[in-house]
């Protein structure tokens, strides 16, 4: 076998340097890819939060959370906002709210023409004594779905619009416990939130 | 002074070099493989140590076999492809004159056999043609104008006799 000689090794280098690029960014892709597959956090120990308004300090809201919730084996929280009086709310509210929020805060003028059975679950008498006695809701037909928010609460991560908001929780969620469409009793971080944020 | 290629014993040689590069090549890509696999099983919710060590030890595996193949495997394999080919392929015999042979090899055929160039001229009754065969090793030990009896096998000689 001959020696690698400099003039082989920079030829080498330079013919072949854009295999050992794409290659490693190919791993590093894939290897990415592989990991959060296979180690995707379970819905339960997500948290995503619809904001009708402006999310003003998203990292300290995150941090807040999961200090707060960290006995409850919270690992992720994420928001999504949308600005109520853009043309593009009711999209935004019905494709990444009602599909994926566990907690969608809505101001009331807005609700005016919204069904929130379509997406909320219904305040049955047992679960607002253990976990909402005494707090305002948002009813229709006399049918309780949301609790109002207490905007001095949230103020320091939130800019909500300059009217009542109240937070509702999606049926799709599997933080609401035994009131979800797959009901886990133990998975309940979004009661606790509402129930931490509301008055 | 004669030159003679050991073909049967070069073969045999080539032939192990060509395994056990293989075989070592495969025993590691399997030891990487089954770390890899490890690492992306054991990880816990916060796998970014295990994910960087991962990209690592694959990144340095896939760039040490870009390096491997084409610098030093495929050279031995060809090698070795040149030797098995050797039985069964066209040989030629010449009467030839040594010109020079030159130290630097090349890659005549771009497949990674690096060949050491020969100038000789090739006598055919009157007619005398300059031509550049190749040998596989360098220092044959003739010197200008020797003449020679020779047995190429792809232009490369294989074997070279003195006339005295």
């Amino acid at each position: 076998m001959n020696q690698l000689s400099k003039d082989r090794l920079s030829n080498h280098i330079r013919y072949v340097w854009p295999a050992y690029v794409i290659s490693a960014l190919l791993i590093a892709g894939g290897l990415s890819f592989i990991f959060q597959a296979v180690h995707k956090l379970p819905e339960y120990k997500t948290l995503t939060i619809f904001v009708s308004g402006k999310v003003t300090d998203g990292k300290t809201l995150k941090e807040d959370l999961l200090n707060t919730y960290q006995d409850k084996e919270l690992k992720s929280v994420s928001t999504i906002s949308a600005d109520p009086n853009e043309g593009h709310y009711n999209t935004k509210l019905t494709i990444p709210g009602y599909s994926s929020a566990d907690v969608l805060i809505i101001p009331v003028s807005k609700l005016e023409n919204l069904d929130p059975s379509y997406f909320a679950i219904d305040l049955k008498e047992e679960l607002i004594t253990t976990f909402y006695s005494g707090y305002t809701f948002y009813k229709q037909k006399e049918v309780s779905y949301g609790i109002k928010i207490n905007k001095e609460i949230v103020k320091p991560y939130m800019s909500l619009p300059n009217e009542d908001c109240y937070m509702f929780l999606n049926g799709n969620s599997y933080n609401i416990g035994e009131y979800a469409n797959k009901p886990v009793k133990e998975h309940d971080l979004a009661l606790h939130l509402v129930k931490q944020w509301g008055m | 002074m004669n030159y003679q290629l050991d073909i049967s014993r070069e073969y045999q040689n080539a032939r192990k070099k060509v395994t056990l590069l293989s075989l070592a090549f495969s025993l590691i890509f399997s030891l990487i493989l089954i770390a890899d696999v490890l690492l992306v099983i054991f990880a816990n919710e916060d796998y970014k140590l295990n994910l960087i060590i991962t990209i690592i030890i694959s990144i340095l595996f896939a760039w040490g076999a870009i390096f491997f193949f084409p610098n030093f495997y495929n050279e031995i394999f060809q090698k070795y492809l040149f030797y098995k080919g050797y039985e069964s392929g066209l040989k030629e015999t010449a009467e030839v004159e040594f010109d020079k042979e030159i130290d630097e090899p090349v890659n005549r055929d771009k497949n990674g056999l690096y060949l050491y160039p020969v100038h000789v001229t090739y006598i055919d009754g009157l007619t005398k043609t300059n031509k550049v065969i190749y040998a596989l090793e360098k220092n044959l030990g003739f010197k200008k104008g020797d003449k020679l009896t020779i047995t190429t096998y792809q232009r490369i000689i294989i074997k070279a006799e003195l006339h005295l």
